[in-house]
């Protein structure tokens, strides 16, 4: 992994036309701001990689499983 | 055209409702067109099923029939790479998975669809909205599996 240093105020850019600018730090928190074209989606990784999981969980359901929408079972209740 | 599917065998699908998703969805980027088939047993579930993939599917349901006066927070930037219009008319869909015993709508990441020009994306909102909002009880037999 390429680390870089910088200070408040300052850049990186990645390829041609994203820009990330340390926007501010206070402890162990860092503000970022991102420039980015918008057919680059920019997500927080935890947000993004859950949403992935959920998708794949999703990818899983099968007809049988929907029935229970409209066919509510006593085991639950 | 027909394709086939591992949930529902053969289906006869006519090119005009195939959607396109650019940029695939979250963890599948590489499936870019959709067929949306209504579940014959029961019309609120969509299974969108990927063209290309036999056993790629999501059930997905309309959030406003499970979440009283639902509403999406969308920035118009999130809509713009896919040409869809902010003041056109959206079409929202949650997709549907199993966790602890319960079916659940994904309403963090919303699939937006654009009937009119046949695209559609998933977008992740930018308000506090639920990964797993429940929408039902499975039966015992299938929380065993899904545990």
């Amino acid at each position: 992994m390429l680390v870089l240093s910088r200070h408040r105020d300052e850049s990186i850019i990645i390829g041609d036309d994203v820009i990330v600018t340390i926007v501010d730090i206070r402890g162990d928190k860092v503000r970022l701001g991102i420039q980015a074209p918008q057919d680059i989606p920019v997500h927080r990784r935890e947000v993004y990689e859950a949403i992935q999981r959920e998708n794949r969980k999703a990818a899983q359901v099968q007809p049988d499983e929907m029935q229970s929408l409209t066919k509510p079972n006593k085991a639950n209740e | 055209m027909q394709i086939f599917t591992s949930r529902f065998g053969p289906v006869e699908v006519s090119a005009d409702n195939i959607f396109v998703f650019p940029g695939g969805l979250i963890g599948f980027p590489k499936t870019r067109h959709f067929v949306l088939l209504t579940d014959a047993r029961d019309a609120q579930v969509i299974w969108m099923q990927a063209i290309g993939d036999p056993r790629l599917a999501f059930a997905a349901v309309n959030p406003s029939a499970f979440v009283e006066n639902y509403q999406l927070c969308v920035a118009a930037s999130q809509l713009s790479p896919l040409g869809i219009r902010a003041n056109g008319t959206l079409h929202v869909l949650a997709l549907v998975s199993a966790h602890d015993g319960r079916l659940c709508m994904n309403l963090q990441a919303p699939v937006l669809l654009d009937r009119d020009r046949a695209v559609g994306c998933q977008i992740v909102t930018s308000d506090e909205q639920s990964l797993h909002h429940p929408i039902a009880a499975l039966p015992v037999r299938a929380y065993r599996k899904c545990a």
